[in-house]
This record gives C-alpha cells, sequence and structure tokens, in this order.
C-alpha cells in the first residue's frame, strides 16, 4: 500500500534543505505511535537522524521500516508550512562520518539550535565508538499539511 | 565517592505541574496516528488541556484526520528550547475519546493514557553552565 502524499518534488526537496526540526513518527510493536522529536538533516536524498545503537525508535523501525517524518520551521513567524514525509527508514553508516565531521567542524549551526561544543564532542565520540547510529529515511512521498499555511 | 553504575541515566523528567503547564502554554501539538493502510501519519494542530484530556482540532482534509475515530490510539508531542540545555518537552500518548466535525474541522477529545517528559535543564551538565 502506498504512503499518504504525493511523490517528492523539488519544492519539498527545498523544504527538507532548509528545515531540521522533525518529527519523527513510527509504529510500536502493539501497532500504536510513537512520534519523537529530532534534529534531521537532509542528505542525499534521505533524511538522517543521529540515535542511540540500542534506542526504543531503533528497534522499532527494525521490525516495521513505514515512517511520517513531520518537517516544522523553527521560526514559523518566517515560514509557516508544515511538511508530512513518509518512508522506509534503515540504520546506515554511510553517514556516520559526514554527521562526524559536522559535529568536528563546529557546524552545530546545523541542528538549528545551539548546541555547546560540549555536547558536539560526545556526540562525535558515541558515533565514532558506535554507541549512536544514522538512522536513514529515504523519503519518496510528502504533502504540505493543513497544520501549516501550506495545506 | 559515588560509583554510578553505566546504566544509570539522570533523571530529567519534569514534574506534573510542569508536564501541565508547557501543555498548557504548547497552544499546538504534533499529532500521530496510524492511518488505516498501516502507515504512521502526523500533523501539527492547535490543542488545549483540559484535565487529563487534550482537545484538538484537526481539518478535514488534513491526511491525518481519516485516522481519529473513537479510541484509535494517538501520540501528541509539545515541545519547546532555542538551545540544547532548554530543550522541554512531552509525549503524550492516549486514545480518541470523542470527535465531532464542526464545518472543516475535526474536534478531537485525546484522552491521556501515557506521558514521558524531558528537560535537559536538569542534565547534570546544565548545572555547570
Amino acid at each position: 500500500v502506498d504512503a499518504p502524499g504525493e511523490p517528492l518534488t523539488d519544492t519539498h526537496r527545498r523544504f527538507l534543505a532548509d528545515n531540521t526540526q522533525v518529527y519523527l513518527v513510527v509504529r510500536r510493536p502493539d501497532g500504536k505511535p510513537m512520534a519523537y522529536p529530532m534534529v534531521g538533516r537532509w542528505e542525499d536524498g534521505g533524511l538522517e537522524f543521529s540515535t542511540y545503537r540500542k534506542s526504543a525508535k531503533v528497534r522499532h523501525v527494525e521490525r516495521d521500516d513505514r515512517v511520517c517524518c513531520l518537517v516544522v520551521p523553527r521560526d514559523r513567524g518566517v515560514d509557516d508550512r508544515v511538511l508530512a514525509t513518509w518512508g522506509q527508514a534503515a540504520m546506515g553508516d554511510a553517514g556516520r562520518d559526514r554527521w562526524r565531521a559536522a559535529l568536528q567542524g563546529g557546524d552545530g549551526g546545523a541542528a538549528g539550535i545551539e548546541v555547546s561544543a560540549e555536547v558536539r564532542a560526545k556526540v562525535a565520540d558515541r558515533l565514532a565508538n558506535q554507541k549512536r547510529v544514522i538512522l536513514r529515511v529515504e523519503v519518496e512521498r510528502a504533502t504540505f499539511v493543513a497544520g501549516g499555511a501550506g495545506g | 565517592l559515588r560509583v554510578v553504575p553505566v546504566a544509570e541515566r539522570p533523571n530529567i523528567a519534569m514534574t506534573d505541574s510542569e508536564v501541565r503547564a508547557l501543555l498548557a502554554r504548547a497552544g499546538e501539538v504534533v499529532v500521530a496516528a496510524i492511518a488505516p493502510s498501516g502507515w504512521p501519519v502526523a500533523t501539527l494542530a492547535p490543542a488545549r488541556l483540559d484535565a487529563a484530556r487534550l482537545a484538538i482540532d484537526v481539518a478535514a482534509d488534513d491526511p491525518l484526520a481519516d485516522s481519529l475515530v473513537d479510541d484509535a490510539a494517538v501520540c501528541c508531542v509539545a515541545d519547546e528550547g532555542a538551545s540544547y540545555l532548554d530543550i522541554k518537552g512531552v509525549i503524550a500518548r492516549g486514545s480518541v475519546a470523542g470527535v465531532e466535525t464542526d464545518g472543516a474541522l475535526r474536534r478531537v477529545d485525546v484522552r491521556i493514557e501515557h506521558v514521558v517528559s524531558f528537560d535537559f535543564g536538569k542534565l547534570p551538565e546544565a548545572r555547570d553552565t
């Protein structure tokens, strides 16, 4: 069964590249939804998240890889659109070095929020020792939802 | 000297009154459900806290709307914070306890059954700043 929404457009891709506040919605083993506030990075046509390997969200997507990512601009006074996207998630090591480089390079602004050097170093270290993994969503469909002005 | 087990994590949960205050001032929450197709769906919607319930308004043409039927499981998120140590959030799971259609809106009553909260300002490193 196809996910909701329409095939991804360049407008969707630009929005994904510009906004890092993402709510990752997964299906728990009991069939109920679970939403996680995350920092998402749009890289090479996919949405990537850094998370603990042993986290519940990793277990949930390993069981059912269908996810919804709701993308909400941090400053809705500038852009009040809200984008719902859908795709399949998987653990991917390909993005690990890119994330570490961004964190070690002081790219705290990439998160869209102030993150101290100490916290960035801790996350980079946990990516290096594989306590943290990169969860990548191949986004296939999207739509601006009625919660934002784009609906 | 206090030996801290590796698995021990600091308790950064918010108090009940902090949770209520955040939900009350949020104004909008992320609402998530599972569509009949099996795919997760979500939107951002105006919400009001009323005791142990959230009253949520969802546009009738939102992809989420048809999933919000009586007893459907939902998950709502409210969070805030402009810097890492200011981040606070509430993840409230529950079920739909009534739906009314009002023109182009669905007014959905969500019974809150389980809450997870976090306040990064309660992390040990926040005390050092």
